[in-house]
């Protein structure tokens, strides 16, 4: 049965409108990850249940790009979780509170841990999770990508 | 009949903090400890209890860090006693709880353990040190400028910062340079990235405006800021220079342990035995293939899961993309030939 031309015209112009709609969000592939140092992670004094300051608020939801130790106590391989800090040792004192970012490899991934700095790049959440009085984290991290 | 509350023995209130400090989250640990700031001797009693229940390796470094702002005398005279153990897990944060007391009593100890083997051991005699003597000790800190190891030599800077001592400021732009390649290993990358890391905020001064974000830029920025702010004073030890002549380097064997030292061995494409680091030099008497040829008789198959690294590990590198890094004693016994070998090599040198 054909269609009227109308309808075909109709059609068309839907399909048009719904590719445009579609081209205008930014697909996840093309976002390009911000580049965050601990200097401003750290750059401010932290103390629990604080108003993050508004350079630090502004990060939550972004893809970023961190260089920093991969750490995790329990194991060195395969490890799905790990924290990221921003020094190899502790022996001159143990990272500030705002030092700490949890990462959890997305899907099913792990990485291997070493004693040299990675660059992790992923989604960044900001603000304070708590289990009872205790923060259990600040900045979390879903990574992409371990380098 | 019912017990009477006042026959009930009031529970330690910090019994929690002591047990949330030795927990396995790094936050809570942190805050837990902080919680015990100030808690005086029945934060110490809280203490010994959990220590008498469970024994001393379950104690964090948070934990033993705070001893030293618990303010208790009892918590001080135990870890004067302890923190040689060989089963105590965290002799630098004991020694770093012990300089944060400040008691002139702990001097004569921070003066034997700055010659001490271990890196991560100096660097908390310098603290203690630093902390008990203040600016009269700023001649002795000096010293370690010029210190083996890197990490030392940037923590003697970073010290003598905290007095007031700008001297320690070229050490530290000279190691936002440092070059210290083995295979496809930067064992320079730590060290580079806590230069960076105090540098950067040394310098954040509003006046200053923004500071250069590219590496090299900021090196650039760093170094003519000191040459300005010391003018003739600038000095820069032989040893802190941050690049060096190497040789293309085929094996690692590491160890950075708080008790026993560290030592770091290193073979090149001609056999050539290079100990030390940042620089390393060349021993006369050691022969590479000696080791390399017992070390192609070991299976370096994955051994199991490792135990858990807290300190002290040793690490073995011998071609791209291939290491291991383990705890010290976590080795199948097939390895023991290597590391006795290893050890014989450490005592001639120490010996020389």
């Amino acid at each position: 049965m054909a269609y009227p031309v109308s309808m075909r015209i109709r059609v068309l112009f839907l399909l048009t409108l719904a590719s445009l709609l579609f081209s205008s969000f930014r697909s996840p592939l093309g976002e390009k990850a911000i580049e965050v140092d601990f200097s401003v992670l750290a750059g401010f004094p932290y103390k629990e249940g604080m108003s993050l300051p508004a350079e630090i608020k502004k990060l939550d939801g972004k893809l970023v790009r961190l260089v920093g130790f991969l750490r995790n106590e329990e194991q060195q391989v395969a490890c799905h979780e790990f924290w990221l800090v921003n020094q190899n040792c502790d022996c001159q004192g143990g990272p500030k509170m705002n030092e700490w970012v949890f990462c959890t490899m997305a899907g099913d991934k792990t990485v291997d841990l070493g004693d040299e700095p990675g660059i992790v790049v992923g989604r960044l959440e900001v603000g304070e999770k708590k289990e009872g009085e205790f923060v259990l984290s600040l900045y979390r991290l879903e990574v992409q990508k371990v380098d | 009949m019912s017990t009477k509350p006042s026959q009930v023995p009031p529970k330690n209130r910090y019994m929690r903090f002591v047990r949330a400090a030795c927990t396995r989250n790094p936050l809570i640990r942190v805050q837990a400890a902080r919680r015990l700031k100030g808690a005086g001797n029945p934060g110490w009693e809280a203490i010994s209890i959990f220590i008498s229940k469970h024994g001393i390796e379950i104690l964090s470094a948070e934990l033993v860090q705070v001893l030293g702002r618990l303010g208790s005398p009892k918590a001080m005279i135990w870890l004067r006693q302890v923190h040689d153990k060989p089963s105590f897990p965290w002799p630098p944060q004991a020694l770093r709880a012990l300089a944060e007391n400040g008691d002139k009593k702990d001097l004569p100890l921070f003066c034997r353990k700055l010659k001490d083997p271990s890196a991560s051991i100096r660097l908390a005699a310098l603290q203690g040190l630093a902390h008990t003597e203040g600016k009269t000790a700023i001649p002795i800190i000096r010293k370690f400028l010029s210190d083996t190891s890197p990490a030392v030599r940037i923590g003697a800077a970073k010290t003598l910062l905290e007095t007031g001592d700008p001297m320690g400021l070229p050490v530290l732009v000279e190691s936002l340079n440092l070059q210290d390649r083995v295979l496809d290993l930067d064992l320079a990358a730590a060290p580079r990235m806590e230069a960076h890391r105090l540098l950067r905020r040394y310098f954040r001064d509003p006046k200053l405006g923004q500071l250069p974000r590219d590496p090299q830029a900021f090196a650039t920025f760093a170094d003519r800021k000191i040459h300005l702010l010391l003018k003739r004073s600038y000095r820069l030890p032989a040893l802190a220079r941050g690049t060096f002549p190497e040789p293309k380097f085929v094996f690692l064997a590491e160890r950075r342990s708080c008790r026993k030292g560290d030592f770091i061995l290193r073979i090149d494409a001609e056999g050539s035995v290079w100990i030390g680091e940042s620089p390393p030099y060349r021993s006369k008497n050691l022969d590479g293939k000696q080791l390399l040829h017992l070390f192609q008789k070991i299976s370096t198959k994955p051994i199991g899961k490792a135990k858990k690294i807290r300190c002290d590990y040793i690490r073995i590198a011998w071609a791209p993309g291939k290491r291991l890094r383990r705890a010290p004693g976590d080795f199948p016994p097939s390895w023991a030939p290597f590391f006795a070998l290893l050890r014989k090599w450490e005592q001639a040198e120490i010996a020389k």
